[in-house]
């Protein structure tokens, strides 16, 4: 017969029971290991995989719960890094934590795959004012922050230090610091410079998109769009002007064409005397070159002193697996000392001004001697227009401004017909 | 490139003729293997060379100083070449005895039966060489992904025992073909069965065509690269093909890689080159008609 | 039929219904034989082949959702003046390169089938360049290519000639992509020859050569027969490689200058991944894969008069 004490009995053991299953579950979910997934193209080779590796130690040692494996992408280019993260997202698999760089952004942006790192459960509470002005724009779209900027770069001019000494001329630095290094000057430069017996070159024209052409656009006064993003700006006095300059440079031929991708090899056998390139050349010569003195300067003066600067950084994907255990790992990755520590990879400027701004950082091991150019051009820094149909434009403009250097339109006309496009592409 | 067969040597010319023929031909050979030869010496040329001499002008045909040190660097300091190594040696080798398989089972039954809708279906099989992978890339990718194949080494494997090789099958069943039909009648009537027919007298008579699959298959997957880039997320899995991209980063082939670039790629060929030069010897001419009787 | 009697009309049925079993018994084996196909195909190859023919009728960019929009990409790609220079590109690049690819594979695995010693040799170095890794290559090619510092130039100054330049003139560069293909594919091609060219019996060769046949009688008359399985083989793959070419033209030259190497899945690439357009991408490689399919019949049509099968089963 069950009498009251017996269910009073069975009701505190019941929940006796109960509670220590709920302990032991609650203890067990929270020591429970979980394993996040960062998605990187290892631009920096292997010495980059390598350097997060040991940042991932230091974290795993930090965070004994959290175990963080990298996802590397060895694309060749940055579009088919973002081609594999697209594949991934149509079967519904996402990293927890993933490289993020501005050309597909706006794209990113557009279909919601960030999540806002400003706002709501990922927020990461950074201080945007740690991080260089440009770096924190470049990734705010619509009000809110979806990336933390790794790194940025501007533009500038690297030249071959022997070859104007033989010339007899003033360093571009030179020229500079009398205020005297305009677009003019660079022609001339590049004109006196040019041998053809000796197989010598002034100069490779900065006509590749956008690094070279854009620089050269904004130096000029000029823009890639007008100021909502909606229509072309190629057809505008401004762009047309900069865009006559670089034929003249080519037409004279005191300036070759850019190789795909091998600006820096041309350089590198000594017969360029200038070329415009951004940070990460430094760190790619691998001090092989020692043939002759080399340094880089401010890119040549324009109506506008502006440079183009374009970042990296990460996101953390709006669908991820594991946001918490990311944004840990995030705010771990943005910490001084980690910043510093991947700045060794030398290929990139830190975003976080601390660190870019430090003496370690600037101090120039050697060559090159000028390299804080870089640092300082980012207070003059531009930043290219983000729209979703960015690699559409690119396009577009590429294959709209090669007739020029071929002297098969001319720029008025090039221009006009780049404007029609890119506005029919704003369109959709 | 024009040769005149009409100088091709055969017998029973007058002694001189035949040997300046043979010596045109010779130089003629030696002639367009040179040309032929003269990028993959010029990547030699530069695997052998320190950084800064890569890009020269004028070029430098032979290193200063040969740096075969770049041989080994490219092997062991800068990447872990032997996981690379082992992986592409299964990607490889499991494929392509699969692929030759199934691709003989299918193409003999396209060469040598009459069923329904034969031609059609074999229509079939060509149409799926004529879409770009690259639009069946996201659907097939999805479907592997419902499989739980992602990263791992089963969806760069396993279609291959299913003759997905449309090549393979199409390339098998023309050889098929050129074989005569008395052989098929004559061991029917001696009361082989179609399977042992296949196995006992169709596949031995065609071994060219055979190894000329397998090491087309072999040198297909050796170098593939879209497959690992999109199936394998893990570096210990990837193969050759992608741990060469790591001389190339996305900031641009740099001047200090090249030549181990150049280095690595030469590596990778080596293996390839071995199996080529074995495996040729099986194009030597002729099966002999009087061979197969009986 | 004319009349028959009793027991002959009785053996013509029995005969019949044997032939009737065995053809049964054929028709089952063959199918047997194919399975591991069909399975393959209906598995892996069927579903993704139809999926992406329904999202050539959608507006779908991967990441969003797909919409039904009916003809609307097809009809966009007519007056898509991109998809026109794709066309052109990639047509002219097949029109000049096929025949020649075919034919000089051709002429070199006859070359290197007669008897001569250090042919294997000479077989390994024309196959070379097909087993360098893509990645390689471009890069290899880009240097070799370049207009001032590269080989090829510097070899065109040793000898007094003109410079070219291969990547960035627009004349200048289907041709490139022409050179380049015949170096990294030919190798492949030859092999394929060289195996083809076994099938051709000995014995027909000396008698023919007996009977009083010259070299080029013996090659028209029995080798060209005997090889043009394979042949048409060659024909129809090389034109589905050329019409499909993708990874020197991206790497290389990005379509440029001014679009002048702007190869046909070059463009569909970018439409897939880069203009977040897969929908406008499926459509135009469905209509690619038309384009492939009328060349490919009509292929198959015209070498029914010429090609010769041995064993051939109507």
């Amino acid at each position: 017969m069950i009498h009251r004490k017996h269910l009073v009995f069975a009701g505190a053991l019941a929940s006796v029971v109960a509670a220590s299953v709920f302990a032991v579950v609650a203890t067990a979910a929270q020591n429970q290991n979980v394993t996040i997934t960062y998605a990187t193209p290892a631009g920096g080779g292997q010495p980059e995989i390598k350097l997060y590796d040991t940042l991932i130690k230091q974290f795993e040692k930090l965070h004994p719960n959290i175990t963080v494996k990298q996802d590397i992408v060895p694309a060749t280019s940055d579009p088919q890094f973002w081609q594999k993260l697209q594949v991934k997202a149509a079967a519904n698999q996402y990293p927890d934590l993933t490289y993020v760089h501005y050309s597909w952004f706006p794209q990113a942006v557009q279909y919601n795959y960030l999540s806002p790192l400003d706002s709501g459960s990922t927020n990461a509470n950074v201080n945007k004012n740690a991080f260089f002005n440009t770096t924190i724009q470049q990734f705010t779209n619509k009000g809110h922050l979806y990336a933390l900027p790794r790194e940025t770069s501007t533009i500038a001019l690297y030249y071959n230090a022997s070859m104007f000494v033989r010339a007899h001329l003033k360093t571009p630095n030179q020229y500079a610091a009398a205020g005297k290094w305009t677009w003019n000057t660079y022609r001339q430069v590049a004109q006196k410079l040019t041998n053809a017996k000796a197989h010598q070159w002034g100069a490779i024209a900065p006509v590749d998109v956008p690094y070279g052409l854009f620089s050269t656009i904004y130096s000029f006064g000029g823009s890639i769009l007008n100021a909502d993003n909606t229509k072309s700006a190629f057809d505008t006095a401004p762009d047309i002007a900069a865009l006559s300059f670089l034929r003249s440079i080519i037409a004279n031929k005191s300036a070759v064409l850019p190789a795909q991708n091998a600006k820096l090899n041309l350089f590198a056998n000594g017969k360029i005397g200038m070329y415009i390139s951004g940070y990460w050349d430094i760190a790619l010569t691998g001090g092989s070159i020692k043939t002759f003195k080399w340094d880089v300067a401010p890119l040549p003066r324009g109506k506008m002193n502006l440079t183009r600067v374009a970042s990296g950084g990460y996101g953390i994907p709006a669908k991820a697996a594991h946001p918490q255990e990311a944004l840990e790992f995030l705010r771990f990755l943005e910490t001084r000392q980690s910043v510093q520590y991947l700045a060794k990879l030398g290929l990139i400027i830190p975003a976080l001004k601390t660190v870019a701004e430090s003496p370690t950082f600037l101090q120039p091991h050697g060559v090159p001697a000028h390299r804080s150019v870089f640092i300082a051009a980012l207070k003059h820094g531009k930043l290219d227009p983000e729209i979703p149909q960015w690699s559409q434009m690119v396009d577009a403009i590429t294959s709209g401004t090669d007739p020029i250097w071929t002297g098969k339109q001319t720029p008025a006309q090039a221009g006009k017909s780049i404007a029609s496009q890119v506005n029919s592409i704003l369109k959709g | 490139m024009v040769v005149d067969t009409a100088r091709l040597p055969r017998a029973a010319k007058p002694r001189t003729r035949r040997f300046l023929t043979r010596l045109a031909l010779y130089a003629l050979l030696v002639a367009l293997c040179a040309l032929f030869l003269l990028p993959l010496m010029w990547a030699l040329s530069t695997a052998l060379k320190v950084p800064g001499e890569v890009f020269l002008y004028p070029p430098r045909w032979i290193p200063h100083h040969l740096r075969w040190q770049n041989f080994s660097d490219a092997w062991s300091a800068t990447l872990p070449f032997q996981i690379y190594f082992k992986n592409s040696i299964i990607l490889t080798v499991l494929p392509v005895i699969g692929q030759t398989l199934s691709c003989s089972l299918v193409a003999y039954g396209f060469a040598r039966f009459r069923f329904p809708g034969r031609d059609f279906l074999f229509m079939v099989m060509i149409a799926t060489l004529l879409i770009p992978p690259q639009v069946t890339l996201v659907p097939q990718f999805i479907m592997f992904q419902h499989l739980g194949w992602i990263d791992s080494f089963k969806p760069l494997i396993v279609p291959s025992y299913f003759a997905t090789s449309a090549f393979s099958v199409f390339l098998l069943r023309q050889f098929f073909m050129t074989i005569p039909r008395e052989l098929d009648e004559a061991a029917m009537i001696d009361g082989c069965g179609y399977f042992r027919f296949f196995v006992r007298i169709l596949l031995p008579l065609s071994k060219p065509a055979l190894v000329a699959v397998a090491l087309i298959g072999f040198f297909t997957s050796w170098n593939d690269f879209l497959g690992p880039l999109i199936y394998l997320d893990s570096p210990h899995k990837f193969p050759l093909a992608l741990g060469l991209n790591f001389f190339l980063t996305t900031y641009g082939g740099g001047v200090q890689h090249m030549a181990l670039l150049m280095a690595a790629a030469l590596i990778t060929m080596l293996l390839p080159l071995a199996l080529f030069i074995f495996g040729q010897r099986y194009f030597v001419q002729g099966i002999t008609m009087t061979g197969l009787k009986g | 039929m004319a009349t028959l009697s009793e027991s002959t009309r009785a053996l013509t049925r029995r005969e019949a219904v044997r032939r009737f079993h065995a053809r049964h018994r054929e028709a089952l084996f063959g199918f047997l034989f194919i399975s591991p196909w069909i399975v393959g195909f209906l598995v892996f190859t069927a579903g993704p082949m139809i999926a992406s023919l329904l999202l050539s009728f959608t507006d779908w960019s991967i990441l969003g959702t797909a919409h039904w929009v009916g003809m609307r990409n097809y009809t966009h790609l007519v007056h898509d003046s991109l998809f026109w220079t794709a066309m052109r590109v990639t047509f002219i690049f097949s029109a000049i390169s096929v025949p020649l690819d075919v034919l000089a594979s051709l002429l070199l695995a006859l070359l290197l089938s007669q008897r001569f010693r250090g042919r294997a040799l000479f077989r390994a170095f024309f196959y070379l360049p097909e087993l360098v890794p893509a990645v390689a290559t471009s890069i290899l090619w880009i240097w070799a290519y370049n207009t001032h510092f590269g080989i090829f130039n510097y070899l065109l100054s040793l000898f007094g000639l003109p410079q070219v330049a291969w990547l960035e003139n627009s004349s200048w560069v289907i041709p490139s992509f022409i050179i380049l293909s015949l170096w990294t594919s030919g190798g492949s091609r030859m092999i394929i020859f060289l195996a083809g060219l076994q099938t051709v019996p000995r014995e027909l060769l000396e008698a023919a050569h007996l009977d009083g046949a010259g070299v080029w009688a013996r090659f028209r008359y029995v080798t060209f027969p005997m090889i043009s399985p394979i042949l048409l083989f060659n024909l129809i793959l090389t034109t589905i490689g050329a019409f499909q070419v993708f990874t020197s033209p991206y790497v290389m030259t990005g379509g440029g200058p001014g679009n002048a190497s702007l190869f046909y899945v070059l463009y569909l690439y970018r439409n897939a991944f880069q203009y977040s357009l897969m929908g406008y991408a499926s459509a135009l490689a469905w209509v690619l894969f038309l384009v492939l399919l009328i060349f490919t019949i009509l292929q198959f049509r015209m070498m029914r008069k010429w090609v010769y099968y041995e064993g051939e089963v109507r």
